[in-house]
């Protein structure tokens, strides 16, 4: 803007004067900010959406999508920037086709709801090479993102879930730990903990391989239908983030015993898409 | 310059064809991993020939053999060895395990608690291992051929992803075919040749030819089309686990040694592209499980353009 | 993320040349100011010192505000606020810490190059002055770039073609105000009056006063009378300035004497400070020019307004051969160009002597001849003072002077004598550059001579060629270089050279290509005007044509070159080149190169595929493995042979 009232102010300058030095001035400048902005311009254009996609994104919660763009030109594309549209934070990066002509940007981005959200424009603009003019395109995903719910709720595990193993086929003892609310009674040291006057608990061999069973009726105290849904949701975050194994029933869902990042996806990938029909 | 090994390479997978029979691939396979002195993973149902194979691959390279069957009751002590207290000179004595042997079959390695596991594998990092603070060498070569069971099956500690970093190859075996079953019913059992069969190398052969494999030539095109697998592999991340420097380092080095198998001294993008899935299969599936890990090394080998 | 200012190199040196360009136009203090401040950002940058916060810069460029306008009592003319620029861009610099302060200080110096050409238009200001400017537009570029340098001549190549058009093609505009506005001041320049040392003091300035083109026209120096002022009121030694009234008089300048044959043309570049006289050739019948007014006075003088800053070009043309004055039409000597001043007692003796001896005035004409060429008068500059009535002193006593003494005197006795005479103040001579063909004219030129009527017309006498014909033959310029010992010798000698200096020295060969290319730029930059606009357009759309094809050709071709340097690094090799030929023919029959397929199992499916040429295509495989896989060195002969033997597989199968 400023730059633009400058030129104006030669151009009158050499107009007043009638000077031919200062009109030179002026069209060199002019004519550089005219090439500039076509270059700024084509750092902007030979840019293409390939698609957006995300990891695990929680409702309420900052998370990372990934948007991934083309350069499909021969064009060095620099300081280049992405955005959500009205979101102030962006990403920096850039493309340089002769090393690959694709080039995947980490955005963040805090949906409120669960389940497929639509995410909003993403912007696409550089002010490259000079930092004066800009250019900008914006981008819409035609997929949604799956959204997973909201992690709040109580830390704590339900009472009583690790119950249905047996500890005792479970291995050799190791060492005693500090009780926890959720232990069960049958792991209490009693001996140990009398002499030492501490809660102990016995810890054994392999007991990382206890798997949790969560329910959905484990949720049942909790009367807010989006309530329920996010106590199972910390619950199994929680359960990966331990490197546990896990299960998660609901009424008409089973998912079986697992780990890891595929198993985490199914269940809170179920308990994203779930309706009040689905639990009745 | 031509390794005397290589030459008596197709000598040696034609002796074994006859035990290991409709395998030459995963013969060749895991000829190349034990040759570059790396470990291998086989994932595999039970009864599918894996402990013949190991069995051939050790008679005819020479090789002390010995086999260790994981249990869930497995203690580190039990494969690394223990102390034991001589009263009578009052000293302690160092009693090796199993693993003291140049080529280790480990059987359903993930049926082990994690602990005697991250034993076996820091072993098989180290070449060495420590018993109450003294570190006791293990052979030379030391190879580990591990099998273990596929995911799904109940009562199995999968190994984390950073440990399945180890192995050089995985491969999976199938089912026999339907003749080799048929001549097998008919009582044609090919193991009863086992015994019979005669080392082809010996080990001071085996150490030159690695020393050869170190010469092998990689040229710029080839390095870069390494280098070019491993950022495609880090671009999709939703299709396996990124490739670490260290996987490429492991496709060199396997292509290395198939190269100079073949009885070339320098590598062709092919050579990278041979070894390519059983070298990075497990690592790209981690706890995905080895099938998918495959496809995705298969799609992957595909989507890189090898550099002209 | 702070930056610093002297890690800007491109910036800070622009501007430094920036700041020096402008403050030789602007108060002496400014540059201090300026000074300092940058001495304090290095320090502050280098040393640690401690800086200044925002809130007393701003303090500082209102107090600086303030400081230039209660001096100037304005702001918004050239000087002013060419000074409140400078030390708002010193001020800038002190608080230089981001992007944003970066541009600030790019604008400011924009700016302030564009204002130092309306004080100076000349070649040594505009050379470092664009230096400075694309310094600051190149600063704009983020070091960190890639391919910045590129991105850079990139950007010139392509904008260089617009600026040119924008250049011819923009109208121009011509507003009423324009080259009204100008600083009150004049520098020191040529002396309108004849007074007692004011051309000696002159003539020790060897500063530019005007370049003239005279086209084909070939002079001599000692034929180059440049008129500038007309002096008229005679006191003895001491001619008054005086401007003559304006010309009301519409003259009826016969028709053929615009002929070529006639008259001739010529066009005279005139630096600022020569109080708008403009200079002509004896016999001018027109003067003109695209960027003033002319004002035309009696006796052929001619100025437009008195002050300007810059050069400025105008066009005359006076009558040739030299008799075709007469014809040009003339009002009769004035009672103001018969008035006798008054002379001292020895010269109104010598007078009346004269008056009664001979009656004829081309008699008494001549005994003046004698007179200034017999007595033994010395020409020098400096001949001592004297006071505004000592014409007997000089014509009697001292007798030493310069032109203007000769003149005065010489026009003073012939006024008394009876003969109508007036003094001429101007320039004569000038220096030949041979290498541009135009005459130099400096302040060491300034002349002064006498327009006596006689015969019905004015008729130049120059006293000064009696005395010393060799100030005249020589050119000022040369003259005075001489020592005063060696003017005073040989002043008479018409044709005295200085031994063994005929030939150019290199160091004058060179100052002379200077003078020139400084010429030919301030010519060409002057010239070009709204009319000259036109003129070209209307000229040149004939071959406009030719123009655009050229230009967009070169365009092209510099981008080509361009992209060829920025690819050097990926440039493919032949060997590339031919094995992407080969795999091309391949896929054209049906043979798909595969993703991801290895360069040496597409060719072998090749060999399977065309079994005919198989020869090649294993010989090319062998190839391509020894200098990709083995990474042998290949001649560029050994693929120019492949290449050969490919072209041959090809016709074969044609």
């Amino acid at each position: 803007m400023v730059f633009g009232l400058v030129v104006l102010v030669l151009l009158l300058m050499a107009i007043g004067y009638n000077n031919n030095l200062i009109y030179i001035y002026t069209f060199s400048l002019a004519s550089a900010s005219f090439v500039t902005m076509y270059f700024t311009n084509r750092n902007v254009e030979v840019l293409n959406f390939q698609s957006l996609s995300s990891e695990t994104l929680f409702a309420g919660e900052e998370g990372e999508v990934k948007v991934r763009l083309q350069n499909s030109s021969s064009w060095r594309v620099q300081d280049a920037h992405l955005n959500f549209e009205k979101s102030k934070s962006f990403s920096k990066f850039e493309v340089d086709p002769q090393e690959s002509p694709f080039q995947t940007v980490t955005l963040y981005w805090g949906p409120q709801e669960r389940g497929y959200v639509e995410p909003p424009k993403v912007v696409l603009s550089s002010d490259f090479p000079i930092q004066i003019f800009r250019s900008w395109k914006v981008f819409r995903s035609k997929d949604p993102l799956l959204v997973f719910p909201r992690r709040v709720g109580e830390w704590e595990y339900p009472m009583g879930l690790q119950d249905r193993e047996v500890m005792n086929q479970m291995g050799l003892f190791r060492d005693h730990r500090e009780y926890q609310s959720t232990d069960s009674p049958q792991k209490m040291d009693w001996k140990a903990s009398a002499k030492t006057q501490q809660l102990l608990v016995k810890n054994f061999e392999g007991e990382e391989e206890q798997s949790l069973n969560f329910e959905w009726r484990h949720t049942k105290d909790l009367l807010d239908f989006e309530k329920r849904i996010s106590q199972l949701s910390l619950w199994v975050d929680r359960a990966e983030k331990e490197g546990r194994r896990y299960s998660l029933t609901t009424p008409h869902f089973k998912s079986g015993e697992g780990q890891g990042a595929h198993h985490m996806k199914k269940c809170l990938g179920h308990l994203a898409l779930l309706s009040l029909e689905d639990v009745q | 310059m031509s390794s005397s090994l290589s030459t008596s390479f197709e000598a040696l997978i034609a002796e074994a064809s006859k035990v290991v029979v409709d395998k030459e691939r995963e013969l060749r396979m895991a000829l190349t991993c034990v040759l570059s002195g790396g470990h291998l993973l086989i994932e595999d149902v039970p009864g599918v020939g894996k402990t013949t194979l190991v069995q051939t691959l050790g008679h005819l390279l020479g090789l002390d053999t010995r086999r260790i069957q994981f249990t869930i009751d497995l203690l580190p002590a039990d494969i690394i060895g223990t102390q034991v207290f001589h009263p009578n000179e009052n000293k302690f004595e160092f009693h090796p395990g199993p693993l003291f042997s140049q080529l280790v079959m480990t059987d359903e390695l993930n049926r082990a608690s994690p602990r005697t596991q991250s034993a076996l594998l820091q072993a098989m990092e180290e070449g060495e291992v420590s018993v109450d603070g003294k570190t006791w060498p293990l052979p030379k070569p030391f190879v580990v051929i591990a099998t273990q069971n596929p995911h799904q099956q109940l009562g199995t500690f999968p190994l984390p992803e950073s440990q399945l970093d180890r192995f050089l190859m995985s491969l999976d075996l199938d089912y026999a075919s339907k003749e080799t079953e048929v001549k097998l019913f008919r009582g044609e059992d090919p193991r009863r040749l086992l015994g019979k069969l005669k080392p082809l190398v010996s080990v001071s052969e085996i150490f030159e030819f690695q020393n050869q494999v170190e010469k092998v030539m990689v040229s710029e095109v080839v390095a870069n089309y390494v280098g070019q697998l491993l950022r495609n592999s880090r671009e999709s991340s939703d299709e396996g686990l990124p490739l670490s420097t260290r996987a490429g380092l492991s496709l060199i080095k396997a292509a290395k040694t198939w190269a100079l198998l073949e009885g070339r001294e320098h590598l062709r993008p092919e050579d990278v592209q041979e070894i390519f899935v059983p070298v990075v299969a497990h690592r790209l599936g981690g706890n995905h499980g080895l099938k998918k890990g495959k496809q995705w090394a298969e799609k992957l080998k595909v989507q890189t353009e090898v550099p002209l | 993320m702070n930056r610093k200012f002297y890690d800007q190199p491109s910036l800070y040196l622009s501007l430094i040349v920036t700041l020096a360009l402008a403050a030789v136009e602007v108060p002496f203090w400014i540059s201090i100011f300026c000074s300092l401040l940058f001495l304090w950002k290095w320090l502050v940058e280098k040393m640690n010192f401690g800086g200044v916060s925002r809130f007393w810069t701003s303090l500082l460029s209102v107090v600086l505000f303030v400081v230039i306008y209660i001096q100037r009592g304005e702001i918004l003319a050239q000087i002013p606020s060419m000074t409140l620029l400078m030390g708002l861009a010193a001020l800038k610099v002190m608080d230089y810490q981001n992007q944003r302060d970066h541009k600030f200080l790019v604008l400011f110096g924009f700016v302030l190059v564009a204002l130092k050409s309306i004080f100076s238009v000349d070649l040594y200001a505009f050379v470092p002055g664009l230096l400075a400017f694309f310094g600051f537009w190149i600063s704009l570029y983020p070091q960190k770039t890639k391919g910045r340098w590129l991105l850079i001549s990139r950007t010139a190549v392509l904008a260089f073609p617009l600026l040119g058009l924008l250049f011819f093609a923009f109208p121009r505009i011509v507003v009423p105000w324009a080259m009204k506005r100008g600083a009150p001041t004049a520098t020191m320049g040529f002396s309108g009056e004849v007074a007692p040392g004011s051309i000696s003091r002159l003539a020790q300035n060897n500063q530019l006063v005007f370049r003239a083109q005279l086209f084909d026209r070939v002079e001599t120096a000692s034929s180059l009378y440049w008129r500038g002022n007309v002096l008229t009121r005679s006191y003895g030694l001491y001619w008054p300035f005086s401007t003559p009234a304006n010309s009301r008089v519409t003259e009826n300048l016969p028709a053929d004497l615009l002929n070529p044959k006639q008259s001739f043309e010529y066009e005279v570049i005139l630096e600022p400070g020569s109080k708008g006289f403009l200079f002509t050739l004896d016999g001018a019948i027109s003067v003109s020019s695209t960027m003033f007014a002319v004002e035309k006075f009696r006796h052929q003088v001619y100025r437009t307004q008195p002050f300007f800053r810059k050069s400025q070009s105008y066009r005359a043309r006076s009558v040739f051969p030299l008799e075709n004055v007469r014809r040009i039409p003339h009002v009769l000597p004035t009672k103001q160009e018969t008035a006798v001043g008054s002379l001292g007692p020895k010269s109104d003796e010598w007078v009346k002597d004269i008056r009664n001896r001979f009656a004829d005035s081309k008699d008494r004409l001549r005994q003046l001849e004698t007179f200034f060429s017999q007595k033994d008068f010395v020409y020098t500059l400096s001949p001592g003072v004297y006071l505004k009535n000592d014409l007997d002193e000089f014509l009697f006593e001292r007798r030493k002077g310069f032109c203007e003494h000769f003149a005065g005197a010489y026009a003073s006795l012939a006024r008394a004598l009876g003969i109508p005479s007036r003094v001429v103040v101007g320039y004569q001579g000038g220096r030949f550059n041979l290498v541009g063909n135009f005459w130099a004219v400096t302040q060491r030129d300034a002349h002064a001579w006498v327009e006596v009527y006689v015969d019905g017309h004015w008729q130049r006498v120059d006293p000064t060629e009696w005395v010393a014909p060799l100030r005249l033959s020589m050119g000022g310029q040369d003259f005075f270089s001489l020592p005063l010992q060696e003017q005073m010798q040989w002043a008479r000698l018409k044709s005295w050279r200085r031994p063994g200096e005929s030939d150019l020295t290199v160091l004058q060969a060179l100052d002379l290509w200077m003078e020139n290319v400084n010429y030919l730029w301030t010519s060409f930059i002057l010239d070009f005007s709204a009319s000259d606009q036109r003129e070209l357009w209307e000229e040149g759309l004939k071959t406009i044509g030719l123009f655009v094809l050229i230009g967009v050709l070169s365009v092209v071709f510099a981008l080509n070159l361009l992209r060829q340097i920025s690819r050097r690094r990926f440039r493919k090799s032949e060997m590339d080149l031919l094995t992407q030929k080969i795999f091309q023919w391949g896929a054209n029959r049906g043979v798909a190169y595969l993703p991801g397929q290895a360069p040496l199992s597409y060719l072998r499916e090749l060999e399977r595929g065309f079994s005919s040429q198989k020869e090649f295509f294993q010989k090319f495989s062998d190839f391509y493995e020894r200098v990709k896989y083995l990474e042998e060195e290949c001649s560029k002969a050994q693929v120019k042979g492949l290449l050969r033997e490919w072209k041959q597989v090809q016709s074969k199968e044609s």
